[in-house]
């Protein structure tokens, strides 16, 4: 039994961002609140409890799965537990992307973005 | 920058975590540890102090919203989890859960039932009414107890013109009779204030309701309201009603407002069609000069209280008002406005006078009782999860040895029996909407139309559904918690003997409660199955039986008293004339119909048991004609019955009861004595009668007068007409005379004189009647449960008795000493139920007829009945016991 990717649509905007730096490389915990602070300029910073929180969603739902524990040399060679995309995960997150693009897409969109848009 | 520092908050952060679930900490507890690690890392090599505050500052809230959301996904998931698996179990096994689910739907059907029914008399809300709080009933009371709550007309406007707190307003029941044009139909009616529409607090669907100016001259606005139910029986809901004129009681009455929908009097069970000025009375009711009299106390009367103002400020208002009152009211103002001095406000309870009391008493003792066969099935069902519990140890403890944690596995076992309870609820509401109309369709003996509609309402549905998940709570939380008591080795090993010393004990227990539960039911139910009988058997001092009755008003057709007369001497001559029928007669009160007149007597030379009492003294009395004691086979023991020479221009007569005469006359014979009557006319004693029970059966037969008809002349009179055959046989043969003298009369509704008097025994009957299907219920679930229980604990010690068998004990001793067992528990029961239903069952006794609360035949029979069903239960299964092959037996695990 394979699931639809489509039923996991649409994404919340952490679930999405947390796929797409997975999409990257697999990361650990705080790798993933770095490369995910620094896609959104700092709009967006996890704590613990909110992370774990989504993994163990993402996780349950198939779209991720832990992926042991490795040494991080940045981190002074502690051992920290990593996670990566599963397949399903990945076509969610390329059907989220897809979905997205076409919103931006949109003349309602860029009609705001005239109207109201920073220029 | 000192790693101590860094320690000190990782440290605090790792007990923080403690605040979350379980499971989460296990699972991410350490990554958090680390992710906060490399966050604080990150803080202090960026921000310093500074840095690690903000941290913190975010953490917390992250830590607790985190923890919220986790405990209640679990707590959802484990109870989704707890019910797939409870609803797998319970289909796994559908005869128990068929059994458990139709004995909890007796029981809860029981009390829905019962509840029902109280509902619809007792605590239904009058409908339609705004602010329904504000409306009082006003009664006075006196220091020494009591009250009273009929008041004369111009008290009431006396009332009505000073008070500002409370708006006065009063009524008064009239029988009435409706035609336009062709037979009448009878409707009952109420004389209503102007103010009451505003006091109750209604208005009009239609038209409009009267105005001051219409209630304040007598005679002058012929106008009715007439009640929303009516408008669509009488005129089809036809809006062009309003104007219409109708004949009422024989005068022409103008239809100016139609009530709103379901509003049918402030008694709910009495409906009232139509509602007329005060004013009007003349026209629609007897009494010359009621609306003048400061004596006759015929009206009840009702407030409502001010917004701003308070009951209590309102009552003493009203205090004030009426001892104004009694001080200037001009003579002959009765003696209890001297003793009634203190007004209360009762909230209506829907009852005329006191009567609300005594209901409600009967429906809480009657709620009692189903409440009984609602324990009892509890404590039935709750013996078979316990004994299931056993059968499931092994399974349990499994999932013990697996890890599940003891409150998991208990919060399971409470959701199957708490299902269970659930759906044996809805079941049982599914039983009481049947048993409710059923109830519904049993035809009450009364002349008044009752309205009562026992179909549940939503707050029974409430009510049921929260008492069944209740006792699920209640009667499963004991075995839940016994059997999730593992001693997991021997309970993996699969040895049922035995059960433990604690599981028996609370087996015992549920079995002597279930015991006492029952014997209080059948006690109970035997008391009123008795009193009932007593009843029936209760000689009054004459014979009912063989008599068709008949109650005619001819005056509400609009007859003067001298067509009336007419009217009433050639009808029971044509009546007389009908075949089989021996002796005719008319009374004003019919026998055993919870009624008597009231008349003061003065009688020269008596001046009262203590001398307080004056010379004045009230005595109960019927108004009958001449051939009353014939008809009713009352005996005169001394003197005459009335004759037709005692009519309205002879000297004024009456004939006493036996009683009477003693209590007056002691020592000497009472023919020729004389007395005042309401201290003007002079009456002579003609006649003596035997004592009777005149309104009441369990009444104690008191000084008894009866009045010539011919003296006493009122147009509403009952008919009388005693037969050799059946009386209801006459019925079509009385209404032809009736119709063959007046065609326009309303048809008159004849039936015989012991059903018109059933209405006396009525309570008891209704009692009667549940409280034997509640003890029949409850005795056979009593009876299923014991055998149950002693069939499984007989069961577990199959192998102790194969090890007796082949140890040579014989049949017969293990037969024996089973039962004796159960036995043993039956009457430990049966005196626990013993003691307190001698004490629960004082309370019925007003109910009784006399029947000693502490009947000894009652509960001896409840003894007998229960220990029969304990015999039966226990020595089925011994007997099957002893009969086991004492290697099967040793080889049963």
């Amino acid at each position: 039994m394979t699931a639809n990717p489509r039923n996991y649509i649409p994404l919340k905007p952490v679930e999405f961002l947390i796929l797409l730096a997975l999409a990257e490389q697999d990361q650990h915990g705080y790798g993933l609140t770095l490369a995910i602070a620094e896609r959104t300029d700092g709009a967006v910073r996890l704590e613990p409890g909110n992370l774990y929180k989504v993994l163990k969603r993402l996780v349950t739902d198939g779209l991720i799965e832990p992926a042991g524990h490795r040494a991080v040399a940045e981190l002074d060679q502690e051992r920290r537990r990593y996670y990566r995309l599963t397949k399903l995960g990945g076509q969610v997150a390329a059907l989220e992307a897809e979905r997205l693009t076409t919103l931006l897409a949109s003349s309602a969109v860029q009609g705001l973005t005239r109207q109201f848009g920073t220029p | 920058m000192s790693p101590q520092s860094i320690s000190l908050s990782e440290r605090v952060y790792a007990a923080l975590l403690r605040c979350l679930p379980r499971d989460f900490r296990r699972e991410f507890g350490g990554d958090m540890r680390d992710l906060f690690r490399d966050h604080l890392r990150e803080a202090r090599r960026y921000a310093g102090r500074r840095g690690v505050a903000a941290l913190w500052a975010r953490t917390i809230p992250d830590l607790l919203f985190t923890a919220l959301q986790q405990y209640e996904d679990d707590m959802f998931h484990a109870m989704g989890q707890d019910l797939r698996y409870a609803l797998r179990i319970l289909r796994q096994n559908p005869l128990f859960s068929g059994v458990a689910v139709l004995v909890i739907a007796l029981g809860v059907g029981a009390v829905s039932t019962i509840f029902s029914v109280a509902n619809a008399v007792v605590l239904r809300p009058i409908p339609a009414m705004t602010r329904p709080e504000n409306v009082f009933v006003i009664e006075r009371t006196r220091a020494a107890g009591g009250n009273s709550r009929s008041v004369s007309y111009p008290y009431v406007r006396h009332l009505a013109a000073r008070a500002k707190t409370i708006e006065v307003a009063a009524f008064d029941m009239v029988p009435l009779s409706m035609s336009s044009g062709g037979a009448g139909v009878n409707a009952q009616g109420n004389l209503v204030t102007a103010s009451y529409f505003d006091v109750v607090g209604i208005r009009p669907a239609l038209g409009r309701f009267f105005t001051a100016a219409e209630d304040a001259i007598p005679d002058a606005n012929p106008i009715v309201v007439i009640s929303h139910e009516f408008w669509q029986r009488q005129f089809a809901g036809d809006s062009a009603v309003i104007g219409r004129s109708v004949q009422l009681n024989g005068r022409r009455f103008t239809i100016i407002g139609v009530a709103p929908p379901r509003f049918t009097g402030l008694y709910p069970v009495i409906r009232i069609d139509v509602w007329a000025p005060l004013t009007m009375q003349r026209a629609l009711r007897r009494g010359d000069h009621l609306l003048e009299s400061v004596e006759s106390g015929w009206l009840d009367l009702v407030g409502r209280v001010a917004s701003g103002s308070t009951p209590a400020v309102a009552s003493a208002e009203l205090a004030a008002l009426t001892k104004e009152y009694a001080s200037t009211a001009e003579r002959g103002l009765s003696d209890d406005f001297a003793e009634f001095t203190a007004v209360r406000l009762a909230h209506p309870t829907g009852f005329p006078g006191d009567s609300g009391a005594p209901v409600t008493v009967f429906f809480v003792a009657l709620i009692a009782v189903s409440g009984l066969v609602l324990l009892i099935a509890s404590v039935n069902v709750a013996s078979m999860l316990l004994a299931r519990g056993v059968a499931r140890r092994r399974e349990i403890a499994v999932r013990i040895a697996l890890g599940a944690a003891r409150a998991r596995l208990v919060r399971q076992l409470l959701t199957e029996s708490v299902l269970l309870f659930a759906a044996g609820g809805l079941l049982g509401i599914a039983l009481s909407f049947v048993a409710t109309t059923l109830i519904g369709r049993i035809p009450l003996p009364l002349d008044v139309p009752l309205v009562i509609d026992p179909t549940p309402d939503a707050r029974v549905l409430i009510v049921s559904l929260a008492l069944a998940l209740a006792t699920g709570l209640a009667f499963g939380l004991a075995p839940a918690l016994q059997a999730s008591r593992g001693d997991l080795a021997t309970a993996l090993r699969g040895d049922t003997a035995g059960g433990g010393r604690a599981r028996s004990r609370l087996r015992n227990t549920l079995v002597v409660a279930q015991v006492a539960a029952s014997l209080i039911l059948l006690a109970t139910s035997g008391l009123f199955v008795r009193a009932l009988a007593r009843g029936q058997r209760v000689d009054p001092g004459y014979d009912i039986s063989h008599i068709a009755t008949m109650p005619l008003d001819v005056g509400l057709s609009g007859y003067d008293s001298v067509r009336a007369g007419a009217f009433h001497r050639a009808l029971i001559d044509r009546v007389r004339a009908l075949p089989g029928v021996r002796s005719v007669a008319y009374t004003r009160t019919l026998p055993l119909t919870l009624t008597t007149m009231g008349y003061s007597i003065a009688v020269p030379g008596y001046r009262g048991a203590s001398g307080s009492g004056g010379q004045s003294d009230q005595s109960s009395a019927a108004v009958v004609d001449e051939g009353y004691f014939d008809v009713l086979r009352l005996p005169i023991v001394e003197g005459r019955a009335f004759t037709a020479a005692d009519n309205a221009t002879a000297p004024k007569v009456a004939v006493v009861s036996r009683r009477f005469a003693e209590k007056y006359w002691a020592g000497e014979s009472a023919i020729g004595h004389v007395f005042k009557l309401d201290s003007s006319t002079t009456v002579t004693v003609v006649g003596v009668t035997r004592d009777v029970k005149f309104a009441k059966l369990d009444e104690r037969p008191g000084p008894f007068m009866y009045l010539p008809i011919a003296q006493h002349y009122r147009a509403d009179l009952n008919l009388l007409a005693r037969t050799d055959g059946d009386p209801s046989a006459l019925a079509p043969l009385i209404r032809e005379a009736v119709r063959a003298l007046d065609p326009t009369l309303p048809q008159p509704a004849v039936v015989s004189l012991e059903r018109a008097t059933s209405v006396a025994l009525l309570p008891q009957r209704f009692a009667a009647g549940v409280t034997a299907s509640l003890g029949a219920i409850g005795l056979v679930l009593a009876a299923i449960g014991l055998y149950g229980v002693l069939a499984f604990s007989i069961a577990q010690r199959t192998r102790e008795i194969g090890v007796r068998i082949a140890l040579g004990a014989v049949a017969g001793q293990v037969v024996r000493m089973v039962v004796g067992e159960g036995l043993r528990l039956v009457w430990i029961g049966a005196a626990v139920g013993l003691v307190v239903a001698l004490i629960a069952t004082r309370a019925l006794a007003p109910f009784l007829f006399g029947v000693d609360p502490f009947d000894v035949m009652t509960f001896v029979l409840a003894l007998l009945i229960l220990g029969g069903a304990g015999m039966v239960a226990s020595w089925i299964p011994a007997r099957r016991a002893s009969r086991a092959d004492p290697m099967t037996a040793l080889r049963h695990d």
